[in-house]
């Protein structure tokens, strides 16, 4: 025990110091994309390479604007990431209550059906979610067997709608609302409020940590999102953000400084929100985590 | 005779999860079905489906491409997950055992990779992994190392596309382990201590075995997560350089979107789930656990 005590300090400088490096490495892919994106194009050639670069170029940042239509990608993006939370906070909320508090027959079924669903990636079954878009019965000129027309390929709503409602957000609600106290519904029973009342001013405001961590997870997915909108959507004016960067690349190569300036402006936005919300990320990890 | 007052609880239980079970009937199980329609079909989009029976499954099966691109898969996942799991576990038990107040801030730097999207990362990366002008040959000639081809080498392309993915996520997954450690009750630490253990001791004793549900937790995840990589194929090397990097969701989407051949994609799709099988029974048992069902 001696022993334990006269190096545990010398050895934890080392352990943090450590970390530290680690957490330098982790960073330095940042450092070198904000150094490049600020190079010339000829600059980013030369070697040695310098961190700093030798003639600030600010006007890439502005270049990358002009170039390809970045601004507007990300006004989709922000259409895509809003179209899909509201619709998200009306229905996930909702069905994570009653699998939580209420006591029905099937209830049990539903729920681990929901769990299975958690399972399956997204990629197994883009094909076939494609497929399904196109014949979309009564939209985009498709008849009532969905045939004929698009149906919702190169939509917002076809981009947005099968994101909905993802069983990890509904899974997150529900046990939200199931760590709330018990004799929370005795209290609105005596009041002779209905379940929609019992719900609304009840519950829903209990459940702003959990509606918060949804936020989070959804605006992350659907503005980090690539293969769905890379399937979904075909004209470039309806593009995201993620799909737009793909125009910075082409086969002879890259434009090396415009290609970096254009991830640290679609990055910054994801990094301020982690920043000031880190908390509800943190708390929403340890949701999915940690066992009772 | 069930009593009007319950009657109308579970009419109007079934009304608020009405929407959610539509979505998820529509977008996650119709799909699924009909994909497995799809699989035994000719079917190109253009012209309607056309039953072939098992055809699509005997040529995928006896495709090299695809018998490659699952093997990559595999050597992926075997280059990702053990390489995840070792460096988030050591992380996290530095973290939770010597941080102290440099926990936080630490944390949040590991976490930062994990918010760039897959296409951002893929980028940086590809950039850093450029043979001539390239942040990592640079590096390694500084060194006085050899410079390694990274991508574009058949030989070091699935470890590399790997690192960027470890780089992306083990923030994540330490995050997760850290929080696993923070739910073991410190009156465990504490009666150890008592007993004359010393930390190394609790550490083998009380933190491993205690944190195997989040480890497995990890360990499926991560699972899960090899076996979908797509985006980062799809941006940093095609599946190339031969095929080398191609994975089993690459080639769903190659043969699905480029080739317009839906019915094999379709068989591929199964594929993919058959082999995440070998996942869903622990997760689900764990799932359920922790919900009490």
């Amino acid at each position: 025990m001696k022993t334990e005590s006269r190096f545990f300090p010398i050895f934890r400088v080392l352990v943090v110091v450590f970390l530290i490096l680690v957490a330098v490495a982790a960073l330095v892919p940042f450092f070198w994309a904000v150094s490049s994106s600020l190079k010339s194009e000829e600059e980013t050639f030369s070697r040695p390479f310098a961190w700093i670069p030798e003639a600030w170029a600010w006007e890439n940042y502005i270049k990358i604007f002009e170039r390809a239509p970045l601004a507007r990608n990300m006004l989709n993006s922000m259409y895509y990431v809003c179209g899909q939370l509201i619709l998200t906070l009306i229905i996930v909320p909702m069905a994570g209550y009653v699998l939580a508090r209420k006591h029905f027959p099937g209830r049990d079924w539903i729920f681990v059906g929901i769990l299975m669903l958690m399972v399956i990636p997204r990629q197994a079954t883009v094909v076939h979610l494609f497929v399904l878009i196109k014949n979309f019965p009564l939209f985009g000129g498709n008849n009532i067997l969905g045939q004929g027309g698009r149906g919702l390929v190169d939509t917002f709503t076809g981009l947005i709608l099968p994101r909905a409602a993802e069983p990890m957000s509904i899974f997150i609600m529900r046990q939200f609302f199931w760590s709330m106290p018990k004799d929370l519904e005795s209290a609105a029973k005596i009041d002779g409020a209905n379940e929609w009342q019992t719900y609304r001013s009840i519950f829903l405001p209990l459940a702003t940590a959990g509606m918060s961590v949804v936020i989070i997870f959804g605006f992350e997915n659907a503005w980090n999102d690539f293969l769905w909108p890379l399937i979904v959507l075909y004209s470039k004016q309806k593009f995201t953000v993620q799909l737009g960067l793909l125009e910075f690349q082409s086969d002879t190569g890259a434009l090396w400084a415009q290609l970096m300036a254009a991830t640290v402006v679609v990055t910054v936005p994801m990094i301020a929100l982690f920043l000031v919300f880190q908390r509800f990320f943190f708390k929403g990890i340890s949701f999915e985590g940690v066992t009772k | 005779m069930i009593p009007l007052m319950r009657r109308k609880e579970i009419t109007a239980s079934y009304l608020f999860l009405l929407p959610a079970l539509v979505l998820l009937i529509v977008f996650y199980i119709v799909p699924t079905l009909y994909a497995f329609i799809i699989s035994f079909t000719e079917y190109s989009v253009l012209k309607p489906p056309k039953w072939n029976g098992g055809v699509n499954y005997i040529r995928i099966l006896t495709s090299s491409t695809f018998l490659q691109a699952t093997l990559n898969t595999v050597v992926y996942s075997l280059y990702f997950i053990p390489g995840i799991i070792l460096v988030s576990f050591i992380i996290a038990t530095f973290l939770q055992e010597f941080g102290g107040r440099w926990s936080g801030p630490l944390l949040t730097a590991f976490y930062v990779p994990r918010m760039t999207s897959m296409v951002v990362a893929s980028f940086i990366w590809l950039w850093m992994y450029q043979p001539d002008s390239g942040l990592l040959n640079s590096i390694l000639k500084f060194f006085h190392l050899p410079p390694q081809q990274w991508i574009y080498s058949t030989t070091t392309v699935l470890p590399s596309v790997a690192l960027v993915t470890i780089w992306k996520d083990f923030g994540y997954t330490t995050v997760l382990l850290v929080a696993g450690m923070q739910s073991i009750q410190t009156e465990l630490y504490e009666a150890a201590r008592i007993d004359g253990a010393n930390r190394w001791q609790s550490f083998w004793r009380i933190t491993v075995p205690l944190l195997k549900p989040v480890t497995l937790l990890v360990v499926v995840k991560t699972f899960i997560d090899s076996f979908r990589a797509f985006t980062q194929i799809f941006v940093m090397t095609k599946g190339g350089p031969a095929n080398a990097s191609s994975t089993i969701v690459h080639q769903i989407y190659v043969t699905g979107f480029n080739y317009l051949r839906l019915g094999e994609a379709s068989a591929m799709s199964f594929v993919l789930l058959v082999l995440l099988m070998i996942a869903f029974i622990p997760y689900i048992r764990m799932l359920r656990a922790e919900s009490d069902v």
